[in-house]
């Protein structure tokens, strides 16, 4: 079984921080905590009432000492990139309207939203709000026409979800394969690793779809693959509620260098779970001087 | 992608269609239509001619063409080229598939927005009018209007995503004007869409159900064949510049950056009117830069991109993700936002969308004329 890490905060001094070579950084003992968003299934069924003493963390490879905060005390950032091409019009597009409706009407009054679609023209209709009628009002007006830029869609979004305090989801719909982005795959892939959101995606494919089961599994989240008739609305909403059943860890790294690529790997003492989580987390900026 | 014609108009020609005397499928029928055809135009004769059988058109076919010995019907052949040119590109006919059915290409595939909607037959029409051409005396190499019509077909069905009749068109094309480095630019277009993920994906996706197996050659094998017709036209002629550009692009996918950096640096350099293509030029060498970690210089090339098209979309995509990665998010996000802030609607605004139409991006809409062919030769 394949195990993820999801890390859902970034260090306090390192986020704004320009990367300097020359600067060694190494957490002090008074401020940084990181966040890990995880997923622990078993037969695919969210596992509960699971503690901090069940969760084993090694950052860099260094155990961690792991506290568990409560996910009801810490809102939500949820994004919806929702996939407007040609293909996406007349019963679908009123599907996907019900569909994010419903997931929208799943958000309480601290949780914010925003809404990214795409066609090849990758559009942000409104902002990151609380206003749960603008965003449906938006979701209104959305209209499908056009090719498909799902990979630049996919990476707007992303930019979108991290853009808050909460909990950072990005859910994806696409009925098809990208046609049209410029940004590559292999490209958001690994930016999307050292980003915060976790993404979960809908894709309505014959086959398999690589990039989304690739995002999906790099941010710890889970792609669902329905079939043209399958109930969207349905999905949408499981794919919150599985959101709101996931785990934040919290610890203060120690033993390990603040700056750069930080590899996690989660496990659950003594259960044959599947745990979905970030593979990592970057601290400041990648080293790109040259 | 396909196109499609409204059935209702089909209906309405058809009744002011045939002349009282002339058997439908008759060769006078024939050349009737062919006379009253307006070139690039979806007139009555398009559809009337578009209604007859693969046994009727063949037998006009070889009748026509066996007339033609001494090039006496030279510009009958090639006005007739011109009406089952449009026919073939312009409207789904009742006739199908190619004139020799034991050639084995037969089947396409038809994909709208990356899905996969269903197969198709490649078309009896251009087939047919290549044929029509063939005839043509002394030789069809020696005809100027039939080079043109070659291109701008070949262009033609770049443009609506028709790689399925586009590559036995071409094969002909460079059957006849083996040095031509128009034919093989085009030719380097459509394998360079065939090896697009765009392409491979809906092809994987269609193997992977189970539903049919596919005959879609795999992306590196396209690649190399686009890269060798784009190096043959840069052979024949140094200054197709759209195929430097084109292979400093597949040169870099194959990993090989620094050669295709220099080949864009050169390329960019050399372009001074068109701007569609400087913008590929810069765009494709910034995504270099990036790729040999030489990034200011590449946020620059990205920036030359995004100051020949202020509303495209894509250059700018480019440098929100180099802000993401190695400045800070929120630069990052503000780029995104004045990004996304700008209003980006029409096709005009970032020509990467038209990219993959390769030498098709350069004409207006199908719907607009064609290229006229031997009208002022007819007595």
């Amino acid at each position: 079984m394949s195990r993820r890490v999801l890390v859902a905060a970034v260090v306090f001094a390192a986020a704004v921080v320009r990367f300097d070579a020359s600067t060694r950084q190494t957490f002090s003992s008074r401020v940084e905590a990181v966040r890990v968003d995880v997923l622990v299934t078993e037969d695919g069924t969210p596992v509960p009432d699971l503690t901090a003493a069940d969760f084993e963390v090694r950052d860099n490879g260094v155990l961690q000492q792991v506290d568990l905060v409560s996910s009801e005390q810490v809102p939500l950032n949820v994004v919806l990139a929702l996939d407007l091409s040609s293909s996406v019009e007349g019963g679908r597009l009123a599907n996907l309207r019900e569909a994010g409706g419903a997931l929208l009407d799943g958000l309480t009054q601290r949780d914010t939203a925003g809404l990214v679609t795409f066609s090849h023209v990758v559009v942000q209709p409104t902002r990151m709000t609380g206003d749960i009628d603008e965003l449906r009002r938006a979701l209104d007006r959305a209209k499908a026409s056009g090719a498909t830029a799902l990979v630049d869609g996919a990476f707007a979004g992303l930019m979108l979800a991290e853009s808050g305090n909460g909990r950072p989801l990005l859910v994806i719909f696409s009925d098809g394969y990208d046609t049209v982005s410029w940004l590559r795959p292999e490209l958001v892939l690994e930016t999307a690793q050292r980003m915060d959101p976790v993404v979960y995606a809908v894709s309505v494919t014959r086959g398999r779809h690589e990039f989304l089961e690739d995002l999906t599994r790099f941010t710890g989240g889970r792609l669902f693959s329905v079939g043209p008739k399958m109930d969207l609305r349905n999905t949408f909403v499981r794919v919150l509620d599985e959101f709101r059943h996931r785990y934040l860890l919290s610890y203060s790294p120690r033993g390990v260098a603040a700056a750069g690529w930080h590899r996690l790997d989660v496990r659950v003492r003594r259960r044959a779970v599947t745990v979905q989580a970030r593979r990592g987390y970057q601290v400041g900026p990648e080293d790109g001087t040259r | 992608m396909r196109l499609h014609i409204p059935a209702l108009a089909l209906s309405l020609v058809m009744l002011t269609a045939s002349k009282p005397g002339q058997a439908q499928g008759s060769v006078d029928a024939w050349m009737r239509a062919v006379e009253q055809h307006a070139p690039g135009k979806v007139d009555a004769q398009v559809y009337v001619v578009g209604d007859w059988s693969r046994q009727t058109l063949t037998s006009i076919l070889r009748d026509v063409t066996s007339r033609n010995s001494d090039g006496s019907l030279n510009a009958l052949l090639k006005t007739g080229a011109q009406l089952h040119g449009d026919v073939g590109l312009r409207i789904q006919s009742r006739a199908k598939g190619p004139l020799d059915l034991s050639r084995g290409w037969s089947a396409s595939m038809l994909a709208l927005d990356g899905r996969e909607e269903g197969a198709g037959q490649l078309s009896f029409h251009l087939d047919f009018a290549r044929a029509l051409l063939d005839a043509v005396k002394p030789r069809p190499a020696d005809h100027e209007d039939i080079r043109k019509w070659y291109r701008t077909v070949a262009a033609q069905l770049e443009q609506i995503y028709n790689l399925a009749d586009a590559l036995p068109h071409l094969a002909r094309a460079r059957a006849i004007f083996a040095d031509d480095p128009e034919m093989l630019l085009a030719s380097g277009c459509v394998y360079e869409t065939l090896s697009s993920s765009r392409v491979q994906a809906v092809a994987e996706s269609i193997i992977a159900s189970g539903a049919r197996t596919s005959a879609l050659p795999a992306a590196a094998s396209s690649r190399s064949q686009a890269m060798g017709y784009y190096r043959r036209a840069l052979a024949v002629n140094p200054s197709t510049l759209e195929a430097k550009v084109r292979l400093g692009r597949l040169l870099g996918i194959d990993g090989r950056h620094g050669d295709a950096a220099n080949l864009l640096r050169n390329a960019v350099a050399e372009i001074k009117t068109d701007t569609a293509l400087a913008y590929y030029g810069w765009l494709f060498l910034g995504d270099e830069l990036q790729a040999t970690r030489q990034f200011p210089a590449a946020v620059a090339a990205y920036q030359r991109a995004a100051d020949l098209y202020p509303r495209a979309q894509s250059p700018r995509f480019a440098m929100v993700c180099l802000a993401r990665r190695f400045r800070s998010r929120a630069t990052g996000f503000d780029l995104m936002q004045q990004t996304l802030g700008a209003p980006t609607r029409e096709d005009a605004d970032d020509p990467w969308w038209r990219y993959y139409e390769g030498t098709g991006r350069k004409l207006p809409p199908l719907s607009s004329g064609a290229v006229r062919l031997a009208r002022a030769e007819r007595p």
